[in-house]
């Protein structure tokens, strides 16, 4: 069997094209990843001036701990003879579970965002908030211009309601029919209201926020007008729910909000700074930053 | 060049100064368990060189293992052993460190990408 010699010759300055490629690509990310270290390298001996010399080293690293890098590759031996295969690809814990269940996770999205609220959507942008993301300068503001914006929103909407509700009463008050007629809707949606908070209650994630400002303050409003999932948790509040049912929800949302400050305590004591104190430098932040992006680099 | 047997998630292990190695175990790549087996070697002015050349044959031979991050003045002290190494996973990334620069002429696997192209 013979070889196309044009072939052959065509094979090979495709691979040293795509060998020259890859030796750019290769000093390019080497610089880069150069350039992460000693800047991380830096602000490491920033943050050991100002925490103490031996505050940040061995001493202080925990007895057990996991890593949350790992390295993804290809189990077949490919990788050692095809260069076009990228053999490393790096991924945190994170990254992999996220991958693993992305469809899933997508479509349980996709259902939560039709029956979840307004207010509890804010919450659950709190909980996926970093509790390191106050030390970051553009993410804390882009977050407190967001809650500021859903503030604004909420007390207009409370502003509206009660708005509909003084002229509600002052209708009812003239006509006894329609408040009859008000009565008998406002049991229909008493149960069905109810349902609905132990849905969400089930579904949803809760945030100390939600405890917090949920029922702060609000009236009951008996109107057939319920638009707003605002005006769901105004009935809640009223007086026609027995004391069993209000237990019953409280104790719900005290377990939640519980199971939600657990785990945001172990989302803080995952991060390895949290070895080196509570309150660390924000150069450490930033070295540890440096040295995130070093990592991503050594892909190649 | 027979392929190991290794597991789908590999760590990276790091042998360097007390800042490289805290740098990398803040961005998560430190693993030790209770037996205590770590994936990274803390070496200072005491350190011997056999125990730099223990740890770096431990690193290598574990199958959980797929990058060694080593600094590049450690490396020249056990340049033999990193020369003679010729597997291609776990990968050996010389890294520079506070005090040293990195010096690309002294790179194993630079040396080895020059000779193929011809440079020398």
């Amino acid at each position: 069997m013979s070889i196309n010699p044009n072939k052959k010759k065509q094979d090979l300055e495709r691979l040293m094209a795509k060998y020259f490629d890859e030796y750019q690509s290769l000093q390019l990310l080497r610089s880069q990843l150069n350039e992460a270290l000693k800047t991380g390298y830096f602000l490491m001996s920033k943050s050991r001036m100002s925490m103490g010399l031996k505050s940040l080293g061995q001493l202080q690293y925990p007895e057990n701990m996991k890593s949350s890098v790992l390295i993804k590759k290809p189990i077949d031996s490919d990788c050692y003879i095809d260069l076009t295969k990228d053999c490393y690809t790096v991924q945190t814990k994170e990254e992999i579970q996220q991958n693993h269940n992305n469809n899933n996770h997508s479509q349980h999205h996709k259902q939560q965002q039709q029956q979840t609220p307004q207010v509890l959507q804010d919450d659950d942008e709190e909980d996926n908030v970093s509790p390191f993301s106050q030390y970051n300068g553009t993410s804390s503001n882009t977050t407190a211009s967001s809650k500021t914006a859903t503030t604004a929103k909420k007390i207009e909407e409370d502003s509206q309601t009660r708005k509909r509700a003084t002229a509600t009463t002052e209708k009812s008050d003239n006509n006894n029919n329609s408040s009859n007629g008000n009565k008998s809707n406002g049991g229909m949606m008493k149960s069905t209201s109810m349902n609905r908070i132990e849905q969400l209650l089930d579904s949803a994630t809760l945030t100390e926020s939600f405890t917090s400002n949920g029922n702060n303050g609000r009236k009951h409003i008996d109107t057939a007008d319920h638009t707003t999932s605002d005006d769901e948790y105004d009935d809640f509040s009223s007086d026609d729910y027995s004391d069993d049912d209000k237990d019953r929800v409280s104790q719900k949302m005290v377990s939640l909000t519980n199971r939600v400050k657990r785990q945001k305590k172990k989302s803080l004591k995952a991060n390895p700074i949290y070895w080196f104190g509570f309150l660390t430098p924000t150069t450490l932040k930033q070295s540890q930053s440096q040295f995130n992006q070093g990592k991503k680099k050594k892909k190649n | 060049m027979a392929a190991k047997n290794m597991t789908e998630n590999a760590l990276v292990a790091v042998i360097g100064d007390e800042d490289i190695v805290t740098g990398f175990l803040l961005a998560g790549c430190g693993q030790k368990d209770k037996k205590k087996t770590e994936n990274f070697l803390v070496v200072d002015n005491k350190t011997s060189i056999s125990k730099i050349e223990q740890s770096f044959k431990n690193f290598t031979q574990r199958n959980d293992i797929a990058i060694i991050l080593i600094s590049q003045k450690i490396a020249d002290e056990i340049r033999p052993l990193i020369d003679e190494y010729n597997q291609v996973i776990p990968t050996i990334l010389e890294i520079p460190s506070k005090d040293h620069p990195y010096d690309p002429s002294k790179d194993s696997v630079m040396l080895k990408v020059k000779r193929m192209t011809g440079a020398d």
